[in-house]
C-alpha cells in the first residue's frame, strides 16, 4: 500500500482562486486537489530539478493521484465536508458561518510604481482564509523519490493565489502510510476508485447518477499563458453531496481531486 | 535526478523608517480618519504589504541597471541579425558582443544577457500584457530582462511568477515617548521572529533592561515594570555608501503583552491634518480638510524575502532560458536598496512620507 496522509500546518494566509465578482476576489473554502498538486510539483521541481519536459511530465504524474484538501483544527480530523437543509457544510460550521469566522479580506489598490498612483484608482478586495488549521488529505505515491521528498527535510510549500507577497505558506508538519480507515474515511478505495457515501473529492457527473447535493462546472486552465487557456470543462458532483450506490464505481478514478470516467485517459 | 539542501535562499529584511511610512488603503474610511493605512486584520496591526515592497523594489532594481547599462544596450536589430531560434538563444550569442573591456567590471547580475534589452516600462505595471514576448515593439515587459526574470511577468504567449518571493513588512520594535526618552516597544513573539528567545510579561506589565523603573508611561498608557528582559542584541541598520548606522541597544527596548501591542502602536500613530488645495485657483478648497494616519519615522519593521531556484522550470517553457542565478538576484536587491532613502515606499513621498533604511542579510 502506498497512500501517504499527508498533514500540512498553515503558516501564512491562504487565498485559493475560485471566483471574481468584479473587484471582490473571492476564496474557496478548502483546497481542490488540482491546487494542491501544483503547489506539490512547483516544490519538488525546486528541490529536484528536472532535465527536460519529459522528466517534468513524469513528475507532474507522479502527484496526480491525489484528493481534496481539508481543513482541521487539531491536525487529526477533519471538518468533513457535507450537505445539511441544502446548505453546503464543513464540519459543524455551514460555509457563512466559516467564512464570517475564518476567512477576511484585505482592501487592496494596485499601484503604478512609476507614477506611484494608484492603478484607474481601482480598489479591490481579496478573501483568504487566516492561518488557523492543518490541512489534510491523501496522495498515492509510487516513486521513491517522491517518497524521499515527503520524508525528508519537511517540505514548505506555496498554495494558492498571490504566493509571492505573504500569501499561500504551508509547512508539511507529518506524513505516513495512510491506514485502512484513513482510505475509508476518505471515502475512497485502495485503487482509488470512489465508494458510495459522502464525496470528498468531486465526482464527473452522468445522467443516470442520483445524488442529493449541488452540481458544479469545474474548468481546468493552463496557467502557463497570460490568458489562462482552458483545457478541460466538465460537470461534477461537488464535495460533500451524497451518491446514490447504484452508480458502477469501478469506472472512476480520482485525479487531482476530481473521480473521473475512464482516469487512465483523463 | 539530485537532491540539494538549501534550494531557497531565504533573505532577512530589516527596515527602518526614516519618514512616517503612509501605504494607503486606498481612501477606505474608517471614523474620523480619511487615509487610513494597511493593516493586517487579524491583530489590526499596521503593515507593509509584501506587494508594496516587491512593486518598489522592482522599480528600483530597473533604475539601478539602466543608470549603467542604458548606453551600452545594443539595437533591437543587431539582436535580431544574431543567430538563435527564440530571442533568448539571440541575446545569449549576442552577449554584449560590443561591450569595452573597461566595462568588464560591470557586476554580473547588470550584465545578465537578458538585459539588453531591458527597458524601463519592465519596472511597472504591463500596459501590454496582450502582446506576446518576443514582440519587437518597444512596449511592455520585454520577458527578458533580470527583472522579468526575478519579479515575474505575464504575456500573451507566457506567464512566468519570477523567483522572488516577499513577505509583509511586520512591526518589530516601535517608538514610543516614555519621561525616560524614546523606547521601542515589542513582543515576545515578534521577537521569536528574528530568533530572540524572550518571555512574555505577565498581563497589563513590562519588561525593561533595567527592569526596576517602577511604574513607565508608553504615550498615555502607565504600566508597571515587572522585571528585566535579558534581550542583549544590537540591532542595527547600517548604509555602508553613507556610513550612517543606527543602532537599537537592549535599553532601548522594552517588551510588552502580546494583547497591548496593537492597542499601544495604534494609539501612537501618527496623524496630520492636511487642506485639500484646489489645483487650479491654489486656494484652499473649502471645508476639504482631510486626515492621514502612518507609521512614526524610528519604526523598525521585519521581514523575509526567498529566492527560489527555479532552474528545474527551464525546460518547462523553451522562452525561460537563461533563468538569473540567485547570487544575481540577491545582488541586484542589495545594490538596488539604497533607493529607499531617497525615493522611499508608499503614498506621499512627495510630502516627506516613506523613506526606509534598509539592511539585508542572508
Ligand atoms: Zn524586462
Amino acid at each position: 500500500m502506498c497512500w501517504y496522509k499527508l498533514v500540512f500546518k498553515q503558516k501564512q494566509p491562504i487565498h485559493i482562486g475560485k471566483f471574481e465578482w468584479g473587484v471582490v476576489s473571492e476564496t474557496e473554502i478548502f483546497i481542490p486537489g488540482w491546487t494542491m498538486w501544483g503547489a506539490l510539483v512547483n516544490a519538488y521541481m525546486i528541490k529536484n530539478k528536472a532535465k527536460d519536459k519529459n522528466e517534468i511530465q513524469e513528475i507532474q504524474k507522479d502527484f496526480e493521484t491525489i484528493t481534496n484538501f481539508f481543513p482541521s483544527f487539531d491536525g487529526e480530523t477533519i471538518l468533513e465536508p457535507k450537505y445539511k437543509d441544502g446548505k453546503f457544510y464543513l464540519g459543524d460550521y455551514s460555509a457563512e458561518e466559516f467564512r464570517y469566522k475564518y476567512v477576511k479580506a484585505d482592501f487592496k489598490t494596485a499601484v503604478e510604481p512609476i507614477s506611484r498612483k494608484a492603478k484607474d484608482e481601482h480598489l479591490y478586495e481579496f478573501e483568504y482564509i487566516i492561518p488557523e488549521f492543518y490541512w489534510i488529505g491523501l496522495i498515492k505515491i509510487e516513486n521513491e523519490e517522491i517518497k524521499n521528498f515527503f520524508e525528508g527535510k519537511k517540505p514548505e510549500i506555496f498554495i494558492g493565489g498571490d504566493t509571492k507577497y505573504g500569501y499561500g505558506l504551508l509547512k508539511l508538519e507529518d506524513s505516513k502510510e495512510a491506514k485502512n480507515e484513513d482510505l475509508e474515511n476518505w471515502n475512497l478505495s485502495n485503487d482509488g476508485k470512489p465508494n458510495n457515501k459522502t464525496l470528498k473529492n468531486f465526482l464527473e457527473f452522468e445522467t443516470n447518477i442520483k445524488f442529493e447535493g449541488e452540481l458544479k462546472l469545474i474548468p481546468e486552465l493552463d496557467f502557463r499563458q497570460n490568458t489562462p487557456v482552458l483545457t478541460d470543462a466538465r460537470y461534477f458532483v461537488n464535495v460533500g453531496s451524497t451518491v446514490d450506490s447504484s452508480i458502477n464505481i469501478s469506472s472512476y478514478k480520482i485525479y487531482k481531486g476530481k473521480f473521473i470516467r475512464n482516469a487512465n485517459s483523463p | 535526478m539530485s537532491e540539494k539542501n538549501n534550494v531557497v535562499k531565504k533573505l532577512e529584511v530589516y527596515a527602518l523608517a526614516t519618514d512616517p511610512i503612509h501605504i494607503g488603503t486606498g481612501g477606505y474610511n474608517i471614523g474620523r480618519v480619511d487615509n487610513t493605512i494597511v493593516r493586517d486584520p487579524i491583530t489590526n496591526i499596521p503593515k507593509i504589504p509584501g506587494s508594496s515592497l516587491a512593486g518598489t523594489w522592482r522599480y528600483y532594481v530597473v533604475l539601478e541597471t539602466l543608470k549603467d547599462i542604458k548606453d551600452k544596450q545594443p539595437d533591437w536589430q543587431d539582436i535580431k541579425n544574431e543567430n538563435g531560434d527564440t530571442i533568448g538563444e539571440k541575446l545569449e550569442n549576442y552577449d554584449w558582443k560590443n561591450l569595452p573591456s573597461s566595462d568588464i567590471k560591470l557586476s554580473s547580475w547588470k550584465r545578465f544577457v537578458g538585459n539588453q534589452i531591458m527597458r524601463i516600462k519592465c519596472a511597472g505595471q504591463d500596459d501590454t500584457p496582450d502582446k506576446n514576448s518576443d514582440s519587437e515593439e518597444n512596449t511592455g515587459h520585454c520577458g527578458h530582462c533580470i527583472v522579468c526574470k526575478g519579479f515575474g511577468f505575464s504575456k500573451r504567449d507566457i506567464s512566468w511568477q519570477g523567483m522572488l518571493f516577499f513577505s509583509d513588512l511586520n512591526i518589530l520594535f516601535f517608538p514610543v515617548f516614555t519621561y525616560r526618552g524614546t523606547k521601542w516597544i515589542t513582543t515576545s513573539s515578534r521577537l521569536k521572529e528574528i530568533g530572540i528567545e524572550e518571555e512574555a510579561p505577565s498581563e497589563n506589565k513590562i519588561r525593561t533592561k533595567q527592569g526596576d523603573e517602577g511604574h513607565l508611561n508608553l504615550g498615555w498608557l502607565y504600566l508597571e515594570v515587572e522585571s528585566r528582559h535579558t534581550f542583549c542584541n544590537e540591532i542595527k541598520i547600517c548604509n555602508k555608501q553613507e556610513n550612517i548606522s543606527f543602532t537599537l541597544t537592549p535599553e532601548d527596548v522594552i517588551i510588552v503583552p502580546e494583547n497591548l501591542f496593537s492597542h499601544i502602536v495604534n494609539s501612537n500613530l501618527e496623524v496630520r491634518t492636511s487642506v485639500s488645495i484646489d489645483p487650479i485657483t491654489g486656494a484652499a478648497k473649502e471645508g476639504a480638510l482631510f486626515t492621514s494616519e502612518a507609521i512614526p519615522r524610528g519604526t523598525i519593521f521585519y521581514g523575509e524575502i526567498r529566492i527560489f531556484d527555479k532552474k528545474g522550470f527551464e525546460g518547462l517553457e523553451e522562452k525561460l532560458k537563461p533563468l538569473p542565478k540567485d547570487k544575481e538576484l540577491e545582488d541586484a536587491l542589495k545594490d538596488s536598496k539604497h533607493f529607499y532613502e531617497t525615493l522611499g515606499i508608499g503614498g506621499m513621498t512627495t510630502r516627506g512620507f516613506g523613506r526606509l533604511k534598509i539592511e539585508l542579510i542572508p
